[in-house]
């Protein structure tokens, strides 16, 4: 059986009230928010690190703190594996000292994974030597999540685990992060501002606004309501896909999502052939067809059946199921629904330029 | 080039200074860690009680430690049931340098603990170290620089401690005669050479002591800055 956090805490903060109601049995847990939405707090309370919360965290049948009952577990005896945005290193040890920070806990537990194999999922060898100082902002990452991840967590807490690192990097660090997530099978909450990483990461998402949790669902269907949606970078939501890449050159690449269906992506360098793709293309960007369309630039023709629409502003949010095997979502306006006669069960054909689409992610 | 009397000064001072700073250090990392770290009741009235020795005449501080320390005082033979055999011995030297240089250990162990980052402390924590284990793996080796300028500030203190000394040690050649009060005697003899090269010596202690203790503080803040 899956292990249940439950958390119900109010801690006041300068500007507003924390007030929280979280119980999920997900593998992998978003918490999305602006910055300064109470976020970090929350992730610090559920690790101990932050005092005068009232209320009650408790993981796996563990009460970890109950304020009514006078419970209060220290931090060392949580047993969560936190990551905190800027990776928070020893500045006075070597990068191995700092991932075996927790072994003497994991040792004592037993059931953590390995060092050595930690340090092969992420490629650490090399770095183990430098100190902590000497690492760049991406390797940093990295050798916090490995610290967190050999000290035998129950939980893992990720704050931001992308959140400093500059766009080139994060296609690695993503990388990184989901071959963690597949190799060692911790239970993790993700503290995240952005959408995308949340719908590449997480099976499930709280959303939360100035303290409170306004939203909680599947990525896909919370950051697709209408009220969240809106409140998304640029208003838009980026449709993630997933498949094999059957070819890989002069920076173009083919994926295979199976049932038929294929993308094509003009700019995705570090493509490997035969590997798994994670593919993003927002739901502004794509293109809505009556019928046949021959002629047209746009690389990527897939059919699909409208599920259906619904009323956000100016703006209509379609669903479409891509053969039954793949829900994704497209932004048109009314006019164009009302043209094309976008209605649930109505067979269209979606359209993408290749350039629009991003690899996201590779594993 | 020394007397034989400037020569057992030195030494005296030497040993009092290392004695007094090794004793404070213990008492001053406990009381710098509190005051960075914790919030209580009276917080003010400890850091004030704790700086006092700093501004009060270092004459009243032997005072104290003299009626302390006497027969009939809370600390003396007829309540210990033992004589302490601090008045009028080096130990007395002893405490009353680590007296007079507890202030200045003290705060500067604070700045060297306000200096660590408490989110690290706090990882520390998360990772399964408990306090104590925080304490020794993360907080003092960060702290180390400081903490060990705090120890330098301590034993030139005790070298200069001259006016709670005269009153609880004496001033007696050979036994509790520091070089500050071979200096102070040198020059109400009139043995203005010997007082000369005490100077010196003072001079030269003082000076090293000092220039390393800004050294280590100045690293530790350029080290600081580097990893942020």
């Amino acid at each position: 059986m899956p292990a249940r956090l439950e958390v119900n805490v109010t801690l006041p903060l300068p500007r507003f009230r924390l007030q929280v109601e979280i119980a999920t049995d997900a593998r992998a847990s978003g918490l999305f928010g602006h910055s300064g939405a109470g976020k970090s707090t929350l992730l610090e309370v559920i690790a101990g690190l932050r005092g005068g919360a009232q209320g009650r965290v408790a993981f796996d049948g563990e009460v970890w703190m109950d304020s009514a009952a006078g419970i209060e577990r220290p931090p060392e005896q949580r047993g969560v594996g936190y990551m905190p945005q800027d990776g928070l290193l020893f500045p006075h040890w070597s990068a191995r000292r700092n991932i075996l920070a927790g072994a003497t806990r994991a040792r004592a537990d037993g059931s953590s994974p390995e060092a050595g194999h930690v340090i092969e999922i992420l490629d650490l060898e090399e770095l183990l030597p430098r100190p902590a100082g000497a690492l760049s902002g991406g390797e940093r990452q990295r050798v916090a999540l490995a610290r967190a991840l050999c000290s035998g967590p129950k939980l893992l807490l990720l704050d931001e685990p992308l959140g400093s690192i500059q766009t080139s990097l994060r296609r690695r660090i993503l990388s990184y992060l989901l071959r963690a997530r597949e190799a060692f099978n911790i239970p993790a909450i993700y503290v995240s501002h952005d959408a995308t990483d949340v719908s590449l990461l997480c099976d499930a998402v709280n959303v939360i606004r100035e303290g409170r949790i306004v939203a909680s669902g599947s990525p896909p269907a919370v950051f697709t309501e209408p009220a969240i949606l809106e409140d998304l970078l640029d208003g838009d939501y980026v449709n993630v896909l997933e498949g094999i890449v059957t070819e890989a050159s002069d920076s173009r690449a083919t994926v295979d999502l199976g049932g038929g269906l294929t993308l094509t992506i003009a700019d995705a360098p570090d493509a490997a052939r035969g590997s798994r793709a994670l593919v993003g293309v927002k739901a502004a960007d794509l293109m809505l067809a009556a019928g046949e369309t021959p002629g047209l630039s746009a690389r990527n023709i897939l059919p699909g059946t409208i599920l259906r629409t619904e009323r956000s502003g100016p703006r209509v949010i379609a669903r479409i199921s891509l053969g039954g095997r793949f829900e994704i979502v497209a932004l048109v306006t009314e006019p164009a629904r009302v043209a094309l006669g976008l209605r649930p069960g109505r067979e269209i054909q979606v359209l993408a330029k290749a350039q629009s689409l991003r690899l996201l992610a590779m594993r | 080039m020394l007397s034989q009397h400037s020569l057992q000064a030195l030494l005296i001072s030497v040993e009092v200074a290392l004695g007094a700073s090794l004793l404070v250090l213990p008492p001053g990392i406990l009381i710098g860690r509190l005051l960075a770290r914790r919030e209580f009741a009276g917080k003010g009235v400890v850091e004030t009680l704790v700086s006092l020795p700093l501004v009060l005449p270092a004459s009243a501080v032997g005072y104290m430690l003299l009626s302390l320390f006497s027969i009939d005082g809370p600390l003396g033979a007829r309540n210990l049931g033992f004589d302490p055999g601090i008045l009028f011995t080096i130990k007395g030297a002893l405490a009353s340098a680590a007296v007079m240089s507890l202030p200045l250990v003290a705060r500067t162990a604070r700045v060297a603990f306000e200096g660590v980052d408490p989110r690290l402390e706090g990882m520390a924590r998360t990772l399964g170290l408990g306090p104590l284990a925080t304490l020794i793996r993360v907080s003092l080796p960060l702290a180390a620089r400081g903490l060990a300028a705090a120890a330098i500030m301590g034993f030139s203190r005790s070298l200069g401690e001259f006016g709670a000394t005269v009153i609880v040690a004496g001033n007696i050649p050979g036994r509790t005669q520091t070089l500050a009060l071979a200096i102070f005697s040198d020059i109400q003899s009139g043995r203005m050479e010997d007082a000369r090269g005490l100077l010196l010596i003072t001079t030269l202690l003082a000076f090293a002591g000092t220039y390393i203790t800004e050294m280590l503080i100045r690293g530790s803040s350029t080290a600081r800055r580097r990893e942020a």
